[in-house]
């Protein structure tokens, strides 16, 4: 398999990856562990999609007996080594994102000031209460491995960015004399 | 006020591998130094359901602990894993491996700047996370001479080598248990299979009397 993986995936292929996973668990895991927050894993596409890896040869599954048995899915060394390339490749290349920022700012002109400084503000405290409430996930969420602390720190940090680039924007915007 | 004895593993890289990372599949000897623990009791037997329970709380309480080490020292901060610590009345239920008459208790070694009001306050600030019921304590203790075993795989596996340390290894050397003993998972069991899963077994020792 030569394609790169999609997130969901990608995703799924990893969760298998750490031990083997029935579909419902998956989506248990997907759900406690709030990827569902940044993934566009649907409880029914997670079939679906675990259906795709086991066509590729990356996942194979097996029905243990018994009535109420359910299909786990297993990673494949095959699967092993795809999930290790696509981590490198999801770490190493940087995939911009572009905010609904960008159009904001280009089309400032068409406002008035009081409104677009208004408009800024309401972002202001988005991004201030999106902080607070990472805050609170991440205390409810312990404890995590270190390197998912060192995923909160990006978002944080990334929003932390953001919040100071507003203020000196808002500081800016208002304080000019036209 | 910092007692200069106390060692503080978030900073000391040396002795972190000492105390975290022996060889496997063998017993060795590891001298444990004084150390400062925020510790959690653990209420009935030893349950997974009431183990996982008391670890989410204890990392909950310290949680403020470990932002500000995070804030203070970068990327010179390691954290040490959390230790689960099990006694009995009788030593024989511990070494025969019956769990349901155990005490236990999950602790994590602290950074030394974090004293036991900085521990009231971390656990302060996740009050609506915890609840009112867990009481999270500073204490400093001083194990000294202990025998360790890293362990990889499953915990169905234990009981054998509890056997092998209380039945041959300590009276071999001439030693006997001294303490309460521990099991230190270094993995999260949410995340890693049994059968990779390193979890270190710690016993202190003195010379048989």
């Amino acid at each position: 398999m030569s394609a790169h993986l999609t997130d969901a995936e990608l995703l799924l292929l990893g969760l298998v990856a750490e031990m083997p996973r029935h579909g419902y668990e998956l989506e248990q895991i997907i759900d406690t562990r709030g990827m569902r927050e940044w993934t566009q894993v649907g409880f029914s596409s997670i079939y679906f999609v675990l259906g795709k890896l086991e066509k590729s040869g990356l996942v194979e599954s097996e029905l243990p007996r018994g009535a109420k048995a359910r299909k786990t899915f297993c990673i494949t060394p095959s699967g092993r080594e795809v999930l290790r390339q696509e981590t490198i490749a999801a770490l190493g290349a940087y995939r911009p994102t572009f905010s609904s920022l960008l159009l904001g700012m280009v089309h400032w002109p068409v406002l008035a000031r009081e409104a677009a400084l208004n408009a800024l503000e309401m972002r202001l405290s988005s991004v201030v209460a999106e902080l607070e409430r990472l805050e609170q996930v991440r205390r409810q969420r312990q404890p995590m491995p270190d390197h998912i602390e060192s995923l909160f720190d990006f978002s944080t940090g990334q929003l932390k960015a953001e919040r100071s680039w507003i203020n000196t924007t808002l500081d800016y915007m208002r304080n000019k004399p036209w | 006020m910092v007692d200069a004895a106390l060692i503080d593993l978030t900073q000391d890289r040396t002795a972190l591998r000492t105390l975290y990372a022996p060889p496997a599949g063998d017993f060795s000897i590891v001298e444990v130094p004084k150390l400062p623990f925020a510790i959690l009791d653990g209420e009935g037997p030893p349950e997974q359901a009431s183990i996982e329970a008391a670890v989410k709380a204890l990392y909950t309480a310290i949680y403020a602990i470990r932002r500000e080490a995070r804030e203070r020292m970068g990327k010179s901060f390691v954290e040490p894993p959390v230790e689960m610590v099990y006694w009995a009345d009788d030593m024989d239920d511990l070494a025969a491996g019956n769990r349901e008459k155990w005490h236990w208790r999950v602790q994590i070694t602290l950074p030394v700047w974090a004293d036991a009001q900085r521990l009231k306050d971390s656990a302060a600030e996740a009050r609506r996370e915890l609840g009112d019921d867990r009481a999270v304590r500073w204490e400093v203790l001083a194990e000294g001479k202990c025998v360790q075993f890293l362990h990889i795989g499953g915990t169905s596996d234990l009981p054998a080598v509890l056997a092998r340390l209380y039945g041959d290894y300590l009276p071999q050397e001439g030693l006997e248990p001294d303490g309460p003993y521990h099991e230190i998972y270094l993995d999260d069991w949410s995340r890693v299979a049994p059968p990779q899963r390193k979890i270190i077994l710690r016993q202190p020792v003195r010379p048989t009397k």
